[in-house]
This record gives C-alpha cells, structure tokens and sequence, in this order.
C-alpha cells in the first residue's frame, strides 16, 4: 500500500499531504483488528512464524504486560487466531489512541525519539531522507512505511547524530532504587538529672544531683529500595518500497532495558546526646556533689544497600524491503546487563556524653558521661542476576 | 596603680600588744575573737554606736544564710554577739583569709587608681565565692589630685593615722569622681542560678518538608502507556510546623558591695575639698534574647496526573506549608547587687570635710523576644492529564508570633554610710 492509500485509510487530507505538508494526527482505533491492519499488515508470513516460534521461546512472566497481552500481540504480530478470552481482552482495552504522522517528504536531521511509553507510533511517508539525524522508537510500538528512503552523504554541514543507527528500537532500562533514608536522630539531650534540694535555706539532705540518664542509640539507617527491571522494547514492523543510499548502509539498532541500580542504605542516625547530671545541693554554706553526665547513646547502623534489578529480553524488529535492497541493511543489537547492587549506608555518628552537674559549695562538679560508639556499615545489595537478550531482527526482501 | 601579689607567706598574725609588721601579707585567721582583736577598734563607745546603726536597711536579709555573715561582721566590728545558731555555719567559713596592708607611708601618684582589692587566686584551694578580706594600715596617707584607692568586693577594715591632700580636687562626689570607692565584687554573688544565665535562647528546629506526591509509573505496552501503579497517592503532603524557640535565660545579678570600717585619724587639707567616698553595687546582666521559632515545612509537590490503556490517576493538589513557630521570650534582666553598710569613724571636728555618695544598683536590661519562624510555602499542584489546567495549590504556612520581651531587673538599695 503506498502512503498515499494509507493517508486515506485514515481520513488524512490528501491535498495537503501532496503541497508538502506534515500532517500529525490522534486517531482512535476501534479494534484490535484495525491495529493489526495498521501497524502489522506488512508482516510477511516468515516473519509471523518467526514471532509465534520465539514467543515461545522467551521465559514466561519476565515482563507482566508482554504476559498479559502476549496472547493478543500474537495474533498482531504471529499466527495466532484469536480465542473467546483474547477477544474479551480486546474489548476491555479498545478503543485506544495511536498517533500517526504522514509526509510526501521528510528530512531527519536531527535524533527523534518516540516514548518512553508512548502511544504507538505510525510514521506514514512518500519519501525519509536520513540526513544525519535518527528515529528511535523507545518502550514505544512503531510501525515506519515510506515509499523511499534515501540516506544522503555525511558532508562538512551535516550534523552528525549521536546514535549509531538510523532506526533504533530501544528498551527502557529500569529505575535505579531509592536511596533509604536516615536513621532517626534525637536532637534534645537525655533527661537531666535532678538536682538535689535543700532541707530548708541553711541545710542540705547531703544527696548529691542525680546522674542524666543515658543517651538513646541512634535508628538503623533505612535501606535502599530494590532497583526496577528493564523494560523490554516493543515490536517494531518496518516497511520501505525502495532503498537509495549512494552505497551507504541504512542502520537498524535494537536493545532492550538493563536492570537499575539498588538504592543506597541510608546512613544511621546519631547516638543521642546522654543527659546533663543535676546539680547539687546549695544552702547557706552547705553543699552536696553534682550528678555524673549520661552516656551518649551508640550510632545507628547503616541500612543495606537495594539489590540491582534484573535485565529483559526484548521483542523482535520485522523489516520488509525490496530484495535488491537487503544487503543495504545492517542491523546491530547488544545484550543488556542487570543492575548493581546499592552501597551501604554508613554508621551514625556516635552520641555526645552529658556534662556533669555544678557542685554545691565547697564539693565537686559531677564527672562527664562517656561518649557512645559509632554505628556500623550496612550491607552492600545484591547485584541483578539476568542479563536481556535483544530481539531479533528480522530483514526479509520482497 | 594596683598592688601586686607576693608570693603567699607563712605569716603569723602579731599577738596581743605586738604590731604588724611593714609590708603586704597574706593571712590566715582561726577564730572570729582573734579576728575581732587584730581588725576591729579598742573604742568601746564607738563599737556600741556601729551595733545601733549596723542593721539599718539590711533588716530583711537577717533570715537570709547572709544574715549569718551580718552577725558575725558585727562581732569583729562592732558589739556584736556570736549567735548559737550561728556558730556551726561560721565555722565553715574558718579560718578567714586577709590581705594585709601594713605601711608607714603611701603616696597615690596624681590620676593614679590603687586597687588594693584581693582576689582567689592568691588561695587557689578556696571556693571563689568566698569572703576574702582587707586591713589596711597606713600611718600617713597622700592623695594627689585625681588620685583614688578602691577595694572591690572585699570585706575592708582600715585604719588610716593621717589622709592628706597636695592640691585640690576635681569637684563634689559624683559616680566617676571620688577619693575612695567601695565597689562590688567582680562577679554575682547568687548561687541560685547557673553560669548559663543571659544565654540566649535555642532556637526552635524547622518543620519537615512535606513529602511529595507519589508519581505515576508508567510502562510502554503493545497498546500504549499503561500505568502500573492506578493506586498511587499524588497528592503532596502537608509540612510540619517549626518548632517554638526557648526562652532567654534571665541575668545574672550584679556584683555585692561587703561592708567597709573606716577608721581615720586626722584629715589635712581637706577644708574646701572634702575627702570623697561613693559606693554602688554592680549592674545586673541583661537577659538573654529568646530563641527564634523555627520556620515551617514546605508542602510537598502533588504530582502530574496520567491516563494509560488501563485507567487514570488524578493529579495531586499540593500539601500546606507548615506554621512558623513562636519565639521564645526574652529573659528577665538580673537584680541590681546587694550591698553591705559603710562605717566611718572621725574625730568629730573633721567629720564635715567628709562627703558621701551610695547609689542604688541597677536591675539589668530585658532579653528581647525571639523573631517568630517563617510559615512555610504550599505545595504546587500537579498538572492534570489532560493538560487543561493544575488541580489545587496547597495553603501557606501562617509565621509564628514574636516572643515577648522580659522584664527588668530590680533595683537594690545602697549601701548606708554612717559616721560614728
């Protein structure tokens, strides 16, 4: 189908496309039957099978949506005949929103990219040229159809892209853990010792001011949250009637999503200050000792560290282009690694000793407590334990 | 000029019928009868008109532990009496510690200030609210213009055989001008309040930020976004308030003027310029400012709505900053210090070429009021799906009140100066 009959299927205003002009639109499609016209319509048969064999082949429930609509996507992009549940499904999900862009002519000059997440993309054009830039379709199902593409000769005045590739269909690598928070900390100083009272103005009971009462250990240091699981990327169809490159390659990259990093531990709170002694006795020239300081309170431990998440495989890049124009096609796709584990959170520091209490006349100030001891490290988290195969690229000439 | 120390000396105090010997001494004294024999007058009648006078204006501190000090000064002094009740009490303060001043001659320099006051680093052992006292013995005495002999927070007996004066003086007494000045010791005598008076307040701490809104996860899917979490809570949360700053602690009293016995012979010179003696106790200390209240949270963030394949969180509005907390008040200024009465015995033929000033002491300055805590700034609001606008801001915190100023410090009574 050129991409003229495509921008009628859709409603798109012919006349305006055939001026020159860009046409961006959110259309709603009703069906899944109307997406799989849409965005698959160019799969060849080999590429269906080659979709059914290696869904199969993927260990079940790395991804929860691939799961979830793994049936579905099957039938878009496989051999699958819809069941009763599949149609059901359907029906709970549609109608959904799509955006389809169409062009007589287009210039890449600079990175586009489409995602993460994003609605699915249909790129509908008479004529891509590839002038240094490049289209990269992120966590995002892309379907790009063009009568030609042509890529043009790097030159002084092209900007170069920063990706390696024309068309990229990417994953999305997971979220690194939240870093945990500090342990609690006590601000305010342990209760004070009492302080000794006289009898009457003249005399004191010869007790001595209470001991401040000890400081309160630090809070562990709260860990880092686990890091998240790559995203794979989705399915990506490709279709072009001809292939001009002036004998340069046009390159087509897939990469699914590494795992994210774990959260640090946080650190452990500080010991808390021991409390003040009280204060001895005063009556007239009389006078008793001042209570001892409190003890600082010991530092929280460090909280551990997240564990790393783990990579996924990513699904598979279907290309359809004339026969003459396959060994035009280089495809490059890299396995993604899992994430590392977060670094410990470090001990809190240890609490302040207490002062000791004023002595009456003629005795002593009370000792000062003994200053408490540092928390200890957390544990570093686990690294990730699965690595993400890239999907398959598939060129099949026609 | 002041008197430097000499190294402390085993002295022995003169017996009965003996005389000091010249020079400056360092004591110690065992019993208040010995006390009484070596520093007070052998006038009988004179002891008897000091015992009439000695309580005037210090009656309401008579229950008081310094009452006890009162009645034991009266018994060196004056016709006193040494009071059972009061005997275990003394004896604490036993033996008592003098500086001696025993010289035949002393010429003050003109402009020249003669501090003869003792201080405790001479006894290092003693506690440095201890009674330290002063004889002061000089046969000839010479005042030149400006000159002046001052004794700070020592108990004082003197006996002076002859005051005289090379020239002529600066004017009547007044606070800045004066021949001798008895003056208060150079810290607070009250046992009641800590070293830390006039500190500051503490600061209070701030409130928490609140946390934001919980943000919207969102995953790629065949079919497009899909949010993986419908359940989030993305509204912000609310901060919490500062917390109230402390109050200043109140000033310490002023310093305590002891009592003086002044036993002088003959005065020369003195007939158009009276011998000038002022006496005020120290200025309480101010108090100290309250502490500021800390400032309030900022609302946490509400976060942007979202709408995927499988439904649609709303935005969060944004959580309310937190109050400001108060400051605290400010301290009380410290009271004036107390003083102790002056004795002056003359021949009454030179008693009108004495001229006095006692001052009251002065309370001391308030402690301002802590500044209260800034309220802290909502939240901002998420932005809805849609784009079509923001759901609510949240609400600014309100700013804590400003602390109160303390009060100020009282006034004492000076000293009472009696010519017997």
């Amino acid at each position: 189908m050129s991409y003229l009959d495509l921008a009628q299927t859709i409603g798109q205003n012919l006349e305006e496309l055939k001026a020159g002009g860009v046409i961006c639109t959110i259309a709603q499609v009703d069906s899944i039957e109307k997406f799989k016209e849409l965005f698959a319509a160019d799969l060849t048969d080999d590429h269906r099978a080659s979709h059914s064999r290696d869904l199969f082949a993927t260990a079940p429930g790395l991804h929860h949506s691939r799961s979830a609509f793994a049936g579905l996507g099957d039938h878009i992009y496989g051999t699958r005949s819809i069941t009763p549940i599949d149609k059901a499904l359907a029906e709970s999900i549609f109608p959904i929103n799509v955006m389809i862009e169409s062009a007589h002519e287009i210039v890449i000059r600079e990175d586009v990219v489409y995602g993460p997440g994003a609605l699915p993309v249909l790129l509908n054009y008479g004529t891509v040229t590839f002038a240094g830039g490049s289209i990269t379709a992120k966590g995002t199902v892309l379907k790009l159809t063009a009568d030609s593409v042509h890529i043009s000769p790097l030159n002084q005045n092209t900007r170069l892209s920063s990706n390696p590739y024309h068309i990229g269909i990417l994953g999305c690598d997971g979220a690194d853990g939240a870093g945990g928070t500090a342990g609690t900390s006590l601000h305010d100083p342990a209760a004070k010792g009492m302080d000794s009272q006289p009898v009457n103005p003249d005399i004191c009971s010869g007790i001595p001011g209470g001991s401040g009462s000890p400081g309160a250990d630090g809070g562990v240091g709260n860990p880092g949250t686990i890091g998240g699981d790559g995203k794979p990327n989705l399915p990506a169809s490709i279709c072009f009637g001809d292939i001009i490159t002036a004998g340069l390659p046009l390159k087509i990259h897939t990469l699914s999503g590494a795992g994210g990093k774990g959260g640090n531990g946080g650190t452990g709170g500080t010991g808390q200050q021991g409390g003040n002694g009280g204060n001895g006795c005063e009556a007239g020239c009389q006078g008793t000792d001042g209570g001892n300081g409190g003890n600082g309170g010991r530092g929280g431990n460090g909280g551990n560290g997240g564990n790393g998440g783990n990579a996924v495989d990513g699904d598979n890049v279907y290309v359809s282009v004339p026969s003459n124009a396959v060994g035009l096609i280089v495809t490059t796709s890299d396995e993604v690694g899992y994430g590392d584990g977060g670094a410990p959170g470090n001990g809190g520091n240890a609490g302040k000793a207490g002062s000791g209490g004023h002595g009456g006349k003629h005795n002593n100030n009370g000792a000062e407590g003994v200053c408490g001891i540092p928390g200890n490290q957390g544990a570093a988290g686990l690294t990730g334990s699965r690595n993400g195969k890239p999907g398959n690229i598939y060129v099949t000439g026609l | 000029m002041n008197t430097t120390h000499l190294p402390a000396e085993p002295a022995l105090y003169p017996a009965a019928g003996q005389e000091w010997q010249q020079g400056i001494h360092y004591v110690t004294i065992p019993t208040l009868q010995e006390a009484r024999r070596l520093f007070g007058t052998d006038d009988q009648t004179s002891r008897q008109r000091r015992s009439a006078a000695f309580y005037r204006g210090i009656e309401s501190r008579q229950r008081l532990p310094q009452g006890m000090h009162d009645r034991g000064e009266e018994y060196v002094v004056a016709n006193g009496l040494i009071h059972e009740r009061d005997r275990a009490g003394l004896n604490n303060h036993l033996p008592i510690h003098v500086k001696v001043i025993r010289l035949p001659y002393q010429q003050v320099a003109a402009g020249q200030t003669w501090d003869i006051s003792v201080r405790h680093e001479q006894w290092p052992e003693l506690d440095y609210m201890e009674e330290l006292y002063l004889y002061l013995s000089i046969d000839h005495l010479v005042l030149e213009p400006g000159a002046r002999i001052v004794v700070c927070g020592n108990l004082l007996f003197s006996s002076i055989g002859v005051i005289e004066r090379f020239g002529s003086h600066d004017g009547p007494v007044t606070s800045g001008r004066y021949d001798i000045g008895i003056l208060p010791t150079p810290f607070s005598v009250d046992r009641q309040l800590s070293l830390n008076d006039g500190k500051p307040g503490i600061s209070g701490r701030p409130g928490k930020d609140g946390t934001d809104g919980f943000g919207i996860a969102i995953e790629g899917s065949i079919f497009g976004p899909r949010i993986t979490n419908l359940d989030a809570d993305t509204d912000g949360h609310d901060a919490t308030d500062g917390q109230k700053g402390s109050n200043g602690r109140r000033g310490r009293n002023g310093g305590m003027c002891k009592l003086a016995d002044l036993r002088i012979g003959r005065l020369v010179n003195f007939d158009n310029a009276p011998l000038r003696i002022f006496s005020q106790a120290g200025a309480g200390k101010t108090g100290g400012q309250g502490g500021d209240g800390g400032n309030g949270g900022n609302g946490g963030r509400g976060r942007n709505g979202a709408t995927g394949i499988n439904g649609s969180v709303p935005a969060g509005n944004g959580g309310n900053g937190g109050n400001g907390g108060d400051g605290g008040n400010g301290g009380n200024g410290g009271n004036g210090g107390l003083s102790s009465n002056i004795f002056i015995q003359l021949p009454p033929e030179y008693q009108r070429f004495v001229e006095t000033m006692s001052l009251n002491s002065q309370g001391g300055d308030v402690g301002n009021g802590g500044n209260g805590g800034n309220g802290g700034s909502a939240g901002s609001p998420g932005l809805i799906h849609d784009g079509t606008g923001f759901a609510q801001p949240g609400t600014d915190g309100q700013s804590g009140t400003d602390g109160q100023p303390g009060t100020k410090g009282k006034e004492r009574q000076g000293a009472n100066i009696f010519l017997v």
